[in-house]
């Protein structure tokens, strides 16, 4: 095996796949990547067993072949060399490597191609197919609600919904819920049916390294237990989680007879600086809503005290209402427009925030009792 | 005047029974036990001096104290009763200093340092407090005065009943020596059975061992006895109670157990303790530790902060359970103390409600008001989880 690749090409290529290879596990070849040159390119596989990947990078193949290298030492080492560069490979015999970049010579113990895990079977056939940059979009403003408790596998993951030409993501960890609907691209497979899928966050996690903010097209497939997200020159495979995702429809509120329209803007970043003195794991921000303002209060009597008052558009009743101000920055962090709306009934009910110009990205998020 | 402080301990005799004789002078002499049903499993909370003659006491289950005694008065008693009387007594030794310290019911310590010029010699100061609490709540009390809390209580355990006992600065070792190892608070049955075996009976004895044997024998413990068996004790009386840092509880075993239901089962009866007072004080908990002692008294703890403070038994014990097999999943070596201990303690609990939550949110705070409700008016023990040990600890 012997090929030629231009240093910063190859340099994303090992970089995504840095988060998907196992420094330290069991088994060596899971801190490995796959590297295979065929005809004018290269493939860069990686997997935990879990998910896998694998991308195509144009590069000058003299010989064909391929061969596992270890992910990290090979990043640090494309990372040091100089930019614009070109990046030369060569597969000796027992499989060691090297690598040779202007006067540069480094050499890798290499393992074989034939012992690495090969990668799921997955699907062509695409269900869904989204635009890379609303894919990217849905993701990021699910994504953080998703729980980081392990224990919760159903709440673990994100859920994808197809319905009637959308797609729908819904993220939530059990206090707090984001959902985004998105029209799909039009496919072949276009069939009705509704569909429902539980993707593991680290697919998501992964996903998020491989998107480039660009109209180019995902797939989106499934074949027995695995599914899988398919570009043009790379794909990434995950086995399916198993779980009963709660069901969320009945959690929107659609009562909200209190409705506080407020700059993004100066919300999230009042909430920022009154959160400094809020308890350090509740997070608890009280809120008091009156006519034309809003009050955020921390009191916290053992790191002290703070409170900011923003204006708001609002003439109704007053009302208090204690809220993790982390979950709300959360929601504020991922919206672009310009004035969002906490949409409440009282302070036992749950604060739909939802943005004027997108009715198709809504947050929910429990109070705390005060 | 020398500089040394006058600590008071005062006790109420035979407290919960008193207050019974108040109420119904017809029980007065008689052998009378609070504690409820005899027919039932229960067992006495208190006896009159009278019931004692017999061989009565705390915590002997009411039908052998009935075979001690047909002829004993069962009274069912009543802790909003024993409460009133109670805040009565500490209404009036709240007179004589601001710095009053609740034991219990029953029981306080009071600093009258530098008190001499306001209410003259100490003796003829704590004679009066008797006398009041005599003549306007209508019980006895016993006090003990020393110059630290330590030798205060012990001298009131040693002059009830009825009694009043000075021990004059400088005679602390000489009034301790010849007493009975129990007679030091800290020194348990089991404690005084095992410095038995060391051939130690009187406080005198312990005093006379090297400095180091005890702490080798028996760790922590055994280097605080260092002090006590001299009568140098330096805690003070605090007044304003302190707001808790932290909550504990724990009980050395009757015998070294491997049996783990039977340890679980005293480890739910340890946090109901604990969860009930946590309650009380009206806090909630963050951390939740494990603490246990083995026979070759290796001490281990481990310890679990929660997500949200709580003041729920069921959650405190799930953590405690979780960690207690934790650990002893490892080691097959006897567990001869085991207790819990509640920290980052709080007055404030936001609860975070839940999105999927079923059901009324408040319901668990509306059981365990109801439960704390009943211990206060039958005690303690008339309610408990199905998973706590029934035998008292």
């Amino acid at each position: 095996m012997e090929f030629r690749i231009a240093r910063e090409l190859f340099l994303s290529g090992v970089q995504k796949v840095q988060g998907i290879v196992e420094a330290k596990g069991a088994m060596p070849i899971l801190s490995h990547l796959l590297l295979l040159a065929e005809k004018d390119r290269i493939c860069i596989q990686a997997t935990d067993l879990e998910i896998g990947s694998k991308a195509f990078y144009p590069a000058n193949v003299n010989t064909p072949g391929a061969v596992a290298l270890n992910a990290r030492k090979l990043y640090d080492i494309l990372r040091e060399l100089p930019p614009d560069s070109e990046a030369h490979l060569l597969r000796e015999e027992n499989n060691w490597v090297t690598l040779k970049c202007g006067k540069a010579k480094f050499r890798l113990p290499g393992l074989a191609a034939e012992d690495f895990p090969s990668l799921p079977d997955y699907s062509e056939d695409s269900l869904m197919e989204f635009r890379c940059s609303e894919l990217r979009e849905m993701v990021r403003k699910t994504f953080f609600a998703v729980s980081p408790d392990e224990t919760r596998q159903a709440l673990n993951g994100l859920l994808l919904e197809k319905e009637n030409g959308s797609a729908c993501m819904v993220g939530t960890d059990g206090h707090r819920l984001s959902m985004i609907t998105r029209s799909l691209k039009q496919t072949k497979h276009q069939g009705q049916e509704k569909l429902s899928f539980l993707l593991p966050k680290k697919v998501l996690s992964e996903l998020l390294k491989l998107m480039e903010d660009d109209e180019s097209i995902f797939g989106f497939t499934e074949k027995s237990n695995h599914l899988a997200f398919i570009q043009d020159q790379q794909v990434i495979v995950s086995r399916k989680i198993d779980g009963k995702f709660p069901n969320y429809r009945q959690v929107i509120p659609t009562d909200n007879p209190v409705q506080i329209r407020v700059s993004r803007e100066d919300l999230q970043h009042a909430l920022k600086r009154v959160a400094l003195l809020a308890d350090e794991k509740s997070k608890m921000v009280r809120f008091e809503i009156r006519p034309g303002a809003l009050t955020l209060i921390s009191d916290n009597t053992e790191l002290g005290a703070a409170r900011e008052e923003i204006a708001i558009e609002y003439d109704g009743e007053e009302m208090f209402v204690g809220l993790n101000a982390r979950y709300i920055l959360d929601v504020l962090n991922v919206i672009e427009d310009e004035k969002v709306t906490l949409n409440m009934k009282d302070q036992n009910h749950s604060c739909l925030i939802t943005s004027d110009e997108d009715d198709r990205y809504r947050s929910i998020v429990m109070p705390m009792r005060l | 005047m020398n500089d040394s402080r006058q600590i008071l301990h005062i006790d109420m005799d035979a407290f919960f029974v008193s207050v019974e004789e108040v109420l119904d002078p017809s029980l007065k002499g008689r052998p009378v036990v609070v504690g409820g049903d005899p027919d039932g499993r229960g067992v006495v909370a208190a006896a009159s001096y009278a019931a004692r003659k017999y061989g009565i006491h705390s915590a002997m289950p009411l039908a052998r104290a009935r075979r001690l005694c047909p002829q004993t008065v069962f009274v069912r008693g009543s802790h909003g009763r024993y409460a009133e009387f109670s805040r009565r007594v500490f209404d009036i030794l709240e007179t004589y200093s601001p710095e009053v310290e609740p034991m219990s019911l029953d029981e306080a310590y009071l600093d009258l340092t530098g008190c001499q010029r306001l209410h003259g010699p100490v003796l003829e100061t704590a004679q009066r407090m008797r006398d009041e609490i005599r003549s306007h709540v209508g019980l006895n009390a016993s006090i003990g005065i020393a110059a630290n809390k330590l030798v205060a209580k012990v001298a009131s355990d040693y002059s009830k009943p009825n009694g009043l006992l000075w021990i004059v600065p400088g005679m602390e070792r000489r009034f301790l020596a010849p007493l009975p190892i129990e007679r030091i608070p800290g020194i348990g049955p089991r404690g005084a059975g095992e410095l038995r075996r060391l051939g130690v009976r009187t406080v005198g004895g312990l005093s006379a061992l090297p400095r180091d044997l005890p702490e080798e024998v028996f760790g922590k413990w055994g280097a605080a006895l260092y002090f006590k068996s001299r009568g140098i004790c330096d805690s003070p009386v605090s007044g304003a109670r302190e707001d808790h840092r932290s909550i504990s509880r724990e009980t050395t075993l009757d015998e070294d157990s491997l049996d783990a239901a039977f340890l679980e089962s005293t480890l739910s009866y340890l946090v109901e303790k604990a969860a009930a007072q946590l309650r009380e004080a009206e806090l909630f908990t963050r951390s939740i530790s494990l603490k246990l002692r083995y026979s070759d008294f290796q001490t281990v703890t481990r310890s679990h902060t929660l997500d949200e403070p709580t003041a729920e038994d069921s959650e405190i014990f799930r953590t405690s359970v979780r960690l207690f097999r934790g650990e002893i999943g490892a080691r097959r070596t006897r567990v001869r103390l085991i207790g819990v201990c509640l920290s980052g303690l709080t007055r404030r609990r936001h609860r975070q409600a839940g999105l999927f939550d079923t059901g009324d949110p408040l319901r668990t705070d509306r059981l365990y008001s109801g439960i704390d409700r009943i211990r206060r008016k039958f005690g303690f023990r008339s309610i408990l989880r199905a998973a706590s040990r029934t035998e008292p600890i």
